[in-house]
């Protein structure tokens, strides 16, 4: 579910929650936060599983299940008749009233969640509580990539997904119906329900026609980069998500394209279909010899657009230095920014004496890259990058 | 890219993957409960599951150390269980042992000096000595890898129990005051499973996912019959498991279970039928049936309407 952010959805989400709190159901913040990420893993594709995610952490006694089995069908049907939003009026409630006996007391919470200011503010606030739920986790954001458990990984890489980036610059007003697009196009998704009799909530989405400078990622994938550039790839998927247009490629010993696969919707089979593509993962460098092959066979075709590159690699290479100097050279002149990130920064005592990194520092800004909060500095530096070469 | 054994690849990446590990190792699971599978591993959440005896919620555990490749540590509840059977305790016979090694290297002589003392202190409480319970394996496995952490039939452990468990759930650690406090590189997969003879407490339902397991349907039934007892005749098979349906819509003091259809199925195979008759019906009741009143109760009359139900084609 990338981009619920400030979707339709979530809204409707934490609209459905307070409904179910004013049916009887002790739901605390915790259980409700809980619900909202179980969400965003199931994902919104099919209606049955977004019922049994928000069951799960929302009705954890058996007696509540009828109650809230019902008050689920009555508010995402009423989504659906409801027609702009899932939203109910008296007369669907009252309606609703007539079919089964649990329904007044649906009925009325339904009303009491209803769309008076009052309301609508409370909404708002679980919903910015909800967005700050994770950015609040400093212990998280500045925990080394390669010191985290797999459960932080996890909700490292939640985050990434989940980072509010600037939307492209340079973009024209017109909304067009997009896959990956940033916003629900709720008409759209009703179209679509209408067609299969409302049984797939298959969100629409939306986003900006645009026309932008691309962001061309070169990773290295050597055994000392795995982690960093295995995690930095779901920044990089996100980026994608969210409206960017993204080149990226891998390099180990030799340098693979895997913008196509990366663009792919789903993250993990995402980065499945690269693993059997990309056969490099955890060998050696070679990173001279790499950016020459891009420098000769991609780069006039990627960077046409006055594109922003990303480097990531720690830069130790035992090849020939003069040849990387020489490469990094013609990369710098092609594009129009050129960030280096290096995960060595993690180190306060990091120092540039290894030839490789001496070779290549001239010609880029270096920037850290090994935790959540240093790719938070990395978006700004995007942005700020934007349309101007201060950094470059 | 490669699969380390502490990468989160080997995690099923949605649903339809759990559903699809889950059949796999044969255990059929409805959508709602592979959804809750899924939830419970990536959020990560321990897992707990509900429901009436013999549904197959001690199974899920099983099945998911086995396709995850982990170890099952599974700490069986019951009433009086505490830390010390729960969690660790130390190893009193062989800690008298050393002292009394020690006291004979001495010479027979207690041992005097202060060092002395305190030393053999220091060793006394040292992991040698540690009784190693399901708990503690769970979070500081000697192998090193976060295990299947089984704790089975909650319910049926007492509320100062429950009360330790919700301390461990939260933090992931447990002290020793001898020794300090163990910590979890990385916490375990938790199924916990309540035949519900009680309530557990929200608190310890809040950190976890929760799942109501029913009873399968007849499709679903059938199914597991043929994957658990290949060896039934399909029309056995069949015929079983209508019959089963339709015993748990009666006034049964304790209605058959999955783990009842299967051994009935084994049962009336091993009598060599290929469906059900009315005389080995009667006398494998007692495999499906746990209790002399139901038994009573079903014999005769009311097995034969169930098993007409049960041929009637429909
Ligand atoms: N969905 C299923 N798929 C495959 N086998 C199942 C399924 N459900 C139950 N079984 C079978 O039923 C047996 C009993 O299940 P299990 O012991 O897990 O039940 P339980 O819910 O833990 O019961 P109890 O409350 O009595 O402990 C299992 O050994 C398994 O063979
Ligand atoms: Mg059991």
């Amino acid at each position: 579910m990338t981009g619920t952010n400030d979707s339709v959805f979530l809204s409707a989400a934490i609209h459905f929650i307070r409904v179910i709190r004013h049916t009887g159901v002790y739901v605390g913040p915790g259980a409700s936060i809980a619900a909202l990420r179980a969400l965003e893993l199931v994902g919104v594709a099919r209606r049955e599983d977004v019922r049994s995610a928000l069951r799960a952490c929302l009705a954890q006694r058996r007696e509540q299940h009828e109650l809230f089995d019902r008050a689920f069908d009555v508010f995402w049907s009423g989504a659906l008749r409801a027609g702009a939003s899932p939203a109910f009026d008296d007369a669907t409630a009252q309606q609703q009233a007539q079919h089964n006996p649990l329904a007044p007391r649906i009925a009325q919470a339904l009303l009491r969640e209803g769309y008076g200011q009052q309301q609508r503010d409370a909404r708002e606030i679980e919903q910015k509580q909800y967005l700050a739920s994770f950015s609040a986790d400093e212990a998280l954001r500045h925990k080394d990539f390669d010191k985290m458990t797999r459960a932080e990984l996890l909700a490292a890489e939640r985050a990434l997904a989940r980072l509010q980036l600037p939307l492209p610059a340079l973009q024209s007003r017109r909304w067009r119906t997009r896959r990956h697009g940033q916003r629900i196009d709720w008409r759209g998704t009703l179209r679509a329900c209408m067609r299969t009799g409302g049984d797939a909530i298959a969100l629409a989405r939306k986003a900006r026609a645009r026309r932008r400078a691309p962001v061309v990622a070169l990773c290295d994938i050597s055994g000392s980069m795995e982690r960093y550039t295995r995690v930095f790839l779901h920044f990089l998927h996100a980026l994608g998500a969210q409206g960017w247009r993204v080149h990226v490629f891998l390099f180990g010993t030799r340098l693979t394209n895997i913008s196509r696969q990366l663009a792919h919707r789903d993250i993990d089979a995402a980065l499945r279909d690269i693993a059997q593509r990309v056969g490099d993962w955890a060998g050696g460098t070679r990173i001279g010899a790499s950016l020459h092959e891009f420098n000769q066979h991609w780069s006039r075709r990627v960077l046409g657009q006055n594109a922003s590159v990303l480097l990531m690699t720690d830069g130790l290479d035992r090849g020939d230095s003069t040849l990387l100097a020489h490469e990094m050279h013609r990369l710098q002149q092609s594009c129009r920014a050129l960030l280096w990130l290096n995960p060595l920064l993690r180190y306060a005592g990091f120092e540039a004496k290894a030839s490789g990194i001496r070779a290549m520092l001239p010609y880029a800004r270096m920037m850290p890259v090994h935790d959540l909060s240093s790719i938070s500095q990395l978006v700004d530096a995007l942005n700020t990058g934007n349309g101007s070469k201060a950094w470059k | 890219m490669p699969s380390p054994a502490d990468s989160p690849a080997d995690l099923p990446a949605n649903v339809d993957a759990t559903l699809a590990l889950l059949q796999g190792h044969d255990y059929v699971a409805p959508r709602d409960l592979a959804t809750a599978v899924f939830l419970s591993l990536r959020m990560p959440r321990p897992l707990f599951l509900e429901g009436e005896a013999g549904v197959g919620k001690t199974e899920i555990a099983k099945v998911l150390a086995r396709a995850l490749q982990r170890r099952l540590v599974r700490l069986q509840c019951y009433e009086g269980l505490d830390v010390a059977s729960a969690a660790y305790e130390w190893n009193y016979q062989r800690q008298m042992i050393e002292i009394r090694l020690a006291e004979a290297q001495a010479g027979g002589a207690t041992l005097k000096s202060q060092d002395e003392r305190q030393r053999l202190g220091e060793g006394l409480f040292s992991e040698r000595f540690l009784l190693r319970r399901p708990l503690l394996e769970a979070i500081a496995p000697q192998d090193g890898v976060a295990p299947v952490l089984l704790i089975d039939e909650l319910d049926r452990a007492d509320e100062p129990f429950e009360a330790y468990l919700l301390e461990v759930l939260s933090d992931w650690q447990i002290t020793i005051p001898e020794l300090g406090t163990l910590r979890a590189h990385e916490p375990p997969i938790v199924v916990i499973t309540s035949n519900r003879t009680r309530e557990i407490h929200d608190a310890v339902k809040r950190r976890c996912i929760y799942h109501w397991v029913d009873y399968p349907d007849f499709a679903r039934e059938l199914e597991i019959v043929q994957r658990r007892a290949p060896d039934t005749a399909r029309q056995l098979a069949q015929e079983v498991v209508a019959f089963v349906q339709q015993a748990r819509k009666l006034d049964l003091f304790k209605a058959p279970g999955v783990a009842e259809t299967l051994d009935w199925a084994n049962a009336l195979s091993a009598l060599g039928a290929n469906k059900l008759e009315a005389e080995q019906v009667d006398a494998t009741l007692g495999v499906l049936l746990k209790y002399q009143d139901d038994i009573a109760k079903v014999r005769g009359a009311t097995a034969a309407q169930l098993q007409r139900v049960a041929q009637t084609p429909s």
